[in-house]
């Protein structure tokens, strides 16, 4: 029979109790790969009823770190006290009985399945009563609906959903186990601020009532709104822990990268903008939308945003040509002057580019060597006699990569390099095409600080040396202090467009949400 | 490892040198056969045993094409069997020779073509493609033979597949000299054309390779047409082995071929391997079958032993990555 | 309407109509068919064809390729062992033997689930490998075809419910209520969420090796099962005819609307992909075309069956992803 959920916890008895009792401690842990030492000293704690954010640089060990609390990796050594007695998860099932529910980074859905099944998979017994399915439909739908605030059809396979549905479907498979400690790994890159909010606001609930959660995330503005404490990860080594109050955004930056704290600051456009790069007019989304005009200049750094699935994704998309609006024209400036848009390879062809959003599925070919992934849609320049020179490409890659501010290493293949390397390869790959126009699909997605402000520059270089910058982001730190004017869509419909001064985290928000342009403004103002 | 075209040197030689434990099974399978088997690396042994290689050679590096973009060839056994009856025919017909190839070879790179265009733009399982087509095309050249010993092979190609005759100073049979150049030739195009890197780069990742402007259908028909020229090829080849057109000649190639190059280290879900491994694979299942006849096993009996020895390979090299490790 | 229209978008359209056409046709042409003079020598020789069908779906269901191409080679060798080790032994009585039989080819598809999950070789290496070792050892067994078979066997191909059916289609009983029984368990459930994706059920700490060599040893007992309705068709020992049900087997699977990568898929599909196959070719034996004949429209009819299935499917996994043109 089915194990019926039960609270973890007795009663939501302390407060705030100087040190609450560590539901986890985790005693210098560590994991190699040959020689590399991914984690050589893991040592931390989390207490009933906190939320520890675990912060580091890509690449400091905190997924392996991860992985081997919840039983994906064994440890070479050190050790994992659940409630205080040592445990050795030999297996993720072992860590789910013990009460360690993990979301990982990667969005772990099945696709085919349905939705229900889904979020209960591997969740009690497998047998199929059909009072045991409506009791778990049931349960299910609550649970999304307390997530998300909205209803779903759990009949629906997983694969139709949106990316962010996806994330959302793996963190309700999270909470339906009544997880003893819940593992955050980068759960929220997906998830726009509304979910954030809505996924902060549960995480709160179930600590008061005696979860612990430990959380991961390269956004320090959700790390300092959710996280009791800090834990500094640097190269595997546990560095520092820090509570809530005792540090500051700059502080945790200086902690994790052993540097001084990048200052966001507003990054003045340095050139006056161009000749038209990209023109809108008439654009209507979907059938339902107002239509609006829009254009983007050679020199502009432009953003899309708004909550996921509400148009900024079908935009970004139709100016690459991969798919239609439903109503208007978009044109771009091709070899021919503007035209309209007739195709993705046309589009690379008269120089429009585009960085997928998913790295993984459409950007790259992990299994293959740098190059590669660098070279293969302008192989045809490095051709002679018919026949490619690889030096060729490795002179053409060491110049790219040089734009982008990669450095080559000793690792052959992609799927070595850390998420921002990876990025960057990306990025090049495309600047070899000589593009006028750069479309970016939430690109600094599960990339570390130090990476994001090194792409930040990349892109402003691009913008200054003439092409027209397009980025979809999902972050608004990131769209306030990149670009030059966002374009916020609602709904399929422009609701604002901002920038110069009226370009506040504020603003952007509220436009998330459908605020009218005139009252934008008048805020403003 | 994949294939690497990102480290100095030449590329050729570099992918046959980063396959040391494909050409240790080779040399470790014969040097048993030396010391078992009475007579088995003398000349003439050695000589017809590269004979009877090049013919499941040259399919398997079409094989190989089809298996890198991550499909299976099932119709390759039609097509040899639809060379080796056609190529009969023609030349017991009085056709000449260079045309009986053209016609040869056009017809299975037609049928190889059909397959990847369907497999491609439906978005089918080659298997199941490949499968109904070999059906069809073996099904038509039956008819057309009435599935009886036909024609005769003209005397060149006697020769030419002969394991007595040579090369000016080489001593092998101008066969196995054509499927070395033929596999160096495929290695090369895999390694240094445009195409060659696309036809990598669409096994690895399907989407990733088509935002990387590598159009889908048109690798797909190349290396489908690849597969079908070469088994056709293959077939031919065989009628100056065999004599006459047989069109069941084709059927015990099938799986052959798929072991040849899965033991050669290609792996079926596509993205990593090249001919250069099939060209050892096939040379691996070749010394081994011929060593267990000289151990005097039946054909039955070396088939056994042949299946549980491909899985026994297999598992030294071709091993997935456990679930844990690809989170 | 929504009906018509939802049943058009199923899976199994295809391999329904099919089916209803080609019966039609048949039926024209051979009004008999259906009556009790015909219907148990049809069932008869549909049952290994639907069996081998069946055994072929679990493996498949669990994707990274989980083609099973041994499920043939355990027909043949289920008959050979029984008619060529089994009878001559001794051991040809009914209830030492069908257990005996129905072991060896679970044991048969548990050998390649555990190569396939804890060795971690390509599902079509592995039964690659099993299929060349059976085929082989049915040949040393039984080197020519042999006459003989146990009084069970020639029970089994007597009439049962009132001469309508054989009495092999009891195999296809226990065939059918085993799989109910797996689904009602959830495992069939669990197989196919293996099969969409094998790192979510194995973090959310589901035993993807176990259920793997479940899936491989459920087929290899479905195929034991065909291969005693094998048995009981042919009624002596042949070391050769099993190999041929492989791809046939294949064939049905895709015929019946199951994509062979794994995480969807039904059994009723392949089942009536088998039935289809086989009503094309008593089609075409019917109206006396050469035998070679019905290779061409087999393999025409599979091309645009799949051809079809693939555009009704695709419809149905259409994902919002990207169309490069």
């Amino acid at each position: 029979m089915e194990s019926i959920p039960k609270m973890t916890t007795s009663a939501v008895q302390d407060p705030a109790p100087a040190e609450p009792p560590a539901v986890i401690e985790v005693r210098a842990l560590s994991k190699g790969f040959g020689a590399t030492k991914a984690v050589s000293d893991g040592t931390f704690h989390v207490g009933r009823g906190e939320i520890v954010a675990l912060l580091g640089e890509n690449g400091s060990g905190k997924s392996t770190l991860v992985k081997l609390v919840s039983g994906v990796l064994r440890p070479d050594g050190g050790e994992i006290l659940v409630d205080g007695v040592p445990t050795r998860p030999r297996s993720p099932r072992a860590a789910l009985e013990a009460g360690i529910v993990t979301v990982f980074q990667e969005i772990l859905c099945a696709r085919d399945c349905s939705v229900l099944d889904n979020v209960w998979l591997g969740n009690g017994s497998p047998v199929r009563s059909r009072t045991a399915v409506a009791r778990r439909r049931k349960l299910a739908g609550a649970a999304w609906r307390a997530l998300s605030g909205e209803e779903i059809d759990l009949d629906r396979p997983a694969g139709t959903l949106t990316l962010m549905q996806q994330q959302i479907c793996v963190i309700v498979r999270a909470l339906l186990r009544e997880p003893k400690l819940l593992i955050l790994d980068e759960s929220t890159s997906t998830l726009d601020v509304t979910l954030q909010e809505r996924l902060f606001a549960e995480l709160r609930r179930r600590t008061s009532e005696g979860m612990a959660c430990l959380f991961i995330s390269h956004r320090m503005d959700e790390v300092l709104t959710v996280a009791d404490r800090f834990v500094a990860l640097r190269s595997g080594k546990v560095t520092a822990t820090r509570r809530r109050g005792e540090a500051t955004a700059q502080d945790l930056v200086r902690l994790i990268s052993g540097r001084e704290a990048v200052a966001p600051v507003r990054q003045a456009r340095a050139t006056v903008a161009g000749e038209v790069a990209v023109r809108l007019t008439g654009i209507r989304l979907r059938p339902t939308s107002a239509p609006f005009d829009a254009e983007v200049r050679a020199g502009d750094v432009i953003g899309l945003a708004g909550l996921e699935g509400h148009g900024q994704d079908e935009l970004i998309k139709a100016i690459a040509g991969l798919g239609p609006v439903h109503r208007g024209e978009v044109l771009i400036r091709g070899r021919d002057g503007l035209q309209p848009v007739r195709g993705y390879r046309r589009g690379v062809a008269g120089g429009t580019v585009y960085i997928p959003r998913d790295r993984k599925v459409e950007g790259m070919a992990d299994v293959l060597p740098i190059l590669d992934n660098y070279g293969l849609p302008t192989l045809r320049r490095d051709q002679r006699f018919g026949l490619v020179r690889p030096n060729r490409t490795r002179t053409r890659f060491r110049r790219d990569s040089g734009t982008v501010n990669f450095v080559p290493g000793k690792q052959e293949s992609i799927g070595r390099l850390s998420g921002g390397n990876q990025q960057k390869v990306i990025i090049a790959r495309w600047l070899a095409a000589g593009p006028r126009v750069i479309l970016l699909n939430d690109p600094t997605r599960g990339v570390d600080q130090k990476t994001k402000h090194e792409l930040y520059a990349v892109f402003r270089r691009l913008a200054e040396e003439g092409a027209a910058v397009v980025m979809l982001s999902s972050e608004v730190d990131e769209l306030v202090h990149l670009m030059d004017r966002v374009l916020v869509f609602h709904d399929g419909s422009l609701s604002a467009e901002l920038e110069g001064a009226a370009l506040t985290s504020e603003a952007l928000v509220s436009a998330y949400f459908g605020a009218s342009r005139a009252n934008l403004q008048e805020s403003a103002s | 490892m994949a294939l690497s075209f990102s480290t100095r040197g030449v590329a050729v030689r570099q992918s046959f040198a980063k396959g040391p434990v494909q050409v240790l099974t080779v040399l470790g399978v014969f040097v048993v056969g030396m010391l078992v088997v009475p007579g088995f690396a003398d000349p003439s042994s050695v000589r017809a045993m590269l004979v009877i290689a090049s013919f499941l050679g040259i399919a398997a590096v079409g094989q190989t094409f089809v298996i890198l973009i991550g499909g299976i060839d099932l119709s390759l056994p039609a097509l040899l069997g639809a060379g080796n009856v056609i190529a009969a025919r023609l030349a017991g017909d009085g056709v000449p020779s260079p045309l009986v190839i053209a016609v040869v070879l056009c017809l299975g790179a037609a049928v190889g073509v059909a397959n990847g265009l369907v497999t491609a733009l439906w978005k089918l399982p080659s298997l199941v493609v490949t499968l109904a087509t070999g059906s069809l095309a073996g099904g038509a050249v039956l008819l057309w033979t009435n599935a009886t010993l036909t024609g005769s092979a003209p005397a060149w190609l006697t020769s030419f597949t002969s394991a007595v005759s040579g090369v000016g100073p080489i001593p092998l049979a101008p066969v196995v000299v054509a499927w070395v150049v033929l596999t160096v030739a495929a290695q090369v195009f895999l390694l240094r054309s445009r195409p060659g890197r696309q036809i990598q780069m669409l096994g690895a990742n399907r989407e990733a390779a088509r935002l990387m402007l590598v159009g889908e259908s048109r690798i797909t028909a190349l290396c489908f047409g690849i597969s079908g020229a070469l088994a056709a090829l293959s077939g031919l080849l065989l009628t100056g082995f065999t004599g006459a057109g047989l069109f069941t000649v084709g059927d015990p190639y099938l799986f052959e071929s798929i072991a040849a190059v899965v033991i050669g280290g290609t792996t079926l879900v596509g993205g990593r391997g090249g001919a250069g491994r099939s060209l050892l694979g096939s040379l691996t299942l070749t010394t081994l079958t011929t060593l267990l006849i000289g151990l005097s096993l039946t054909t039955p009996a070396q088939q056994a032993v042949l299946g549980a020895v491909i899985v026994a390979v297999t598992a030294l090299y071709g091993r997935d990555r456990a679930v844990g490790d690809r989170i | 309407m929504s009906l018509v229209r939802r049943a058009a978008r199923s899976p199994l359209a295809i391999v329904v109509s099919l089916v209803v056409v080609l019966l039609a046709i048949n039926l024209g042409l051979n009004p008999g068919m259906l009556g009790p003079g015909q219907l148990p020598g049809t069932v008869k020789l549909l049952v290994p064809s639907i069996l081998v069908a069946m055994a072929s779906v679990p493996s498949i269901m669990t994707g990274r390729g989980g083609l099973d191409l041994s499920v043939g080679p355990v027909l043949g060798i289920v008959n050979v062992f029984l008619i060529g080790l089994f009878v001559p032994y001794g051991l040809g009585g009914a209830v030492a033997s069908i257990p005996l039989l129905l072991a060896l080819g679970t044991a048969v598809g548990l050998v390649n689930g555990l190569l396939v999950a804890y060795v971690r070789l390509q599902p079509v290496v592995v039964t690659l490998g099993s299929y060349l070792v059976l085929a082989g050892v049915a040949l040393v067994v039984m080197p020519q075809p042999v006459g003989g078979a146990p009084s069970w066997v020639t029970a089994l191909s007597g009439s049962w419910l009132g001469g309508f059916l054989p009495r092999s289609a009891l195999l296809l009983v226990v065939a059918a209520a085993g799989w109910l029984v797996l689904r009602r368990l959830g495992v069939v459930g669990l197989l196919l969420a293996i099969g969409s994706e094998d790192r979510a059920a194995f973090t959310s700490g589901i035993r993807v090796p176990r259920l793997l060599c479940l899936a491989y040893a459920v087929g290899g007992f479905f195929a034991a099962l065909a291969g005693i309705g094998l048995t009981v068709l042919i009624q002596s020992g042949d070391p050769t005819i099993g190999k041929q049900y492989t791809l046939a087997a294949v064939a049905a699977v895709a015929l019946g609307g199951n994509p062979l990568s794994g995480g969807r898929g039904t059994m009723t599909g392949p089942v009536l992909g088998a039935v289809a196959l086989f009503l094309i070719q008593t089609l075409l034996s019917g109206a006396r075309v050469s035998s070679l004949w019905i290779q061409v429209v087999y393999g025409a009819v599979l091309l645009v069956a799949i051809c079809l299935n693939s555009s009704v499917g695709g419809r149905l996994a259409a994902r919002p992803g990207l169309e490069v043109r």
